[in-house]
């Protein structure tokens, strides 16, 4: 190794960095046969000592405390604009778990409400029960089937049942309090008849009766007589309707 | 006392990296943490630099500025988080000694921390070799002073510091080679060369 070769690797071996150390040993070699070199290494050794005398002195040297204070506000600043999805600190975490709290809350009494209105219609309703006027409206009561239909069935406007039924559920204002349109009539109905073709009717799982007027011509897609001078007119038919909405059956009401 | 061994057990198992990413989320014990970890480094940094005790706290205190509002610029592939804080600090310090033409002032605090040490003499000696010493670093070239302050004073890996100040760690090898060179060249012109006894130390034989 010469001159040269020791002055590119002098700092390394002061520094005590690590290098290869077949070069390690020649460098140190030629330091020993070398006065100048030998002097090189003595200065760079002398200053890594310098170096970190000077580094362990302020080893302990930080920012002030107020640093930190005006960071961590900076901070609570910044984060109402940079990360307004999350809450930064513990009075925001508090104020939205309360938020979600009462939303809960409100929740809960709802859906309590709700159950407790629902269980106080009658699951079942006789399928051959008449509707009111206002079926339409009542048409989402939810049904689960006992499918035994009479073939007639009068309605008895006045009974007690009727009026039990209509005050199970508030129907609002005036017109909850007035009668049926169809108070004085006595109504007819044909059998159910599925609509299904080859299909049993299922309302195992509940479903809905809607009254639908029909042109009396539809009667004789179903096998019932028609007079065909009455083939126009329209005639009243009440549709069984599946949780699926699909309709199961049909009656004809007169 | 054993829950608070076991929590700060936990906390400084996070890296810095994942500290970055909780502070992201808005997590504001997560940026406090990493002040706590970064800033004596940063502040040295400034401090080294500078020279100046209350430019390296302005430095400081921008630095984690930025990293509040552009920690989603750190890329953990392209380095440590410290080497990216330092980088910023070097932006900063650079940025200011240019504008504000800054003259270099020797913080006597540096030599004061000295002083509690040692005997008066020793002391004396001691501050004086100190403060000659952070004086010579400070009168180095900005890019040949960064290389000193982050290898020899900060005590950085040459990949560290090359990441640091964006060059090949050939370059900063280089830089540092020269500047040890430098420092000692003035040390000796001021009488306080480090080994005074030879002339000359530098031959091409």
């Amino acid at each position: 190794m010469n001159c040269q070769n020791f002055e590119e690797v002098v700092t390394e071996i002061a520094r005590e960095q690590i290098i290869d150390a077949g070069a390690r040993a020649e460098a140190l070699r030629h330091s020993d046969v070398c006065e100048p070199c030998a002097g090189r290494l003595e200065d760079e050794r002398a200053m890594t000592l310098s170096l970190r005398g000077l580094a362990e002195n302020t080893a302990s040297a930080g920012a002030p405390a107020r640093v930190e204070s005006r960071l961590l506000a900076a901070f609570d600043e910044l984060a109402l604009t940079q990360f307004p999805a999350l809450p930064v600190s513990a009075g925001r975490y508090r104020r939205q778990y309360f938020i979600g709290a009462i939303a809960a809350g409100l929740l809960l009494v709802f859906g309590l409400s709700a159950i407790r209105w629902r269980q106080s219609v009658p699951l079942t309703q006789e399928i051959g029960t008449p509707l009111a006027a206002d079926t339409g409206s009542r048409s989402s009561t939810p049904m689960v089937t006992t499918f035994t239909p009479p073939i007639i069935k009068k309605n008895l406007t006045d009974s007690r049942g009727s009026r039990r039924k209509s005050s199970t559920r508030p129907k609002g204002g005036a017109s909850a309090k007035t009668k049926p349109a169809n108070t004085d009539h006595t109504e007819i109905a044909t059998d159910f008849i599925p609509v299904i073709y080859g299909g049993a009717v299922n309302l195992a799982e509940g479903g809905r009766m809607v009254r639908v007027q029909l042109p009396r011509l539809a009667m004789a897609s179903f096998g019932l007589p028609v007079h065909m001078d009455r083939a126009n007119e329209k005639v009243k038919a009440d549709v069984l309707v599946g949780v699926d909405g699909l309709a199961q059956a049909i009656r004809f009401v007169q | 006392m054993i829950a608070a061994i076991l929590v700060q057990t936990m906390v400084t198992q996070i890296t810095d990296s994942e500290l970055v990413q909780t502070m992201l989320g808005g997590d504001k014990e997560a940026f406090a943490e990493l002040y706590r970890r970064r800033q004596r480094d940063v502040y040295r940094f400034a401090l080294h630099m500078t020279g100046a005790p209350d430019l390296a706290e302005d430095v400081t205190q921008e630095v984690f500025m930025v990293l509040m509002r552009k920690a989603n610029q750190y890329d953990q592939l392209k380095g440590s988080v410290n080497a990216f804080l330092l980088g910023v600090a070097r932006n900063y310090v650079l940025r200011r000694l240019r504008q504000e033409r800054f003259f270099v002032s020797i913080d006597d605090s540096v030599g004061d921390r000295a002083g509690d040490e040692a005997g008066a003499n020793e002391t004396l000696t001691r501050t004086e070799e100190i403060l000659a010493m952070h004086k010579a670093i400070l009168n180095l070239p900005a890019h040949y002073r960064e290389a000193v302050v982050l290898c020899d004073l900060q005590e950085l890996s040459y990949a560290e510091a090359a990441a640091v100040l964006g060059c090949a760690i050939g370059t900063l090898r280089s830089r540092l080679h020269r500047a040890r060179a430098i420092l000692i060249e003035r040390l000796r012109t001021s009488g306080r060369a480090p080994n005074k006894e030879l002339e000359s130390t530098r031959c091409f034989a």
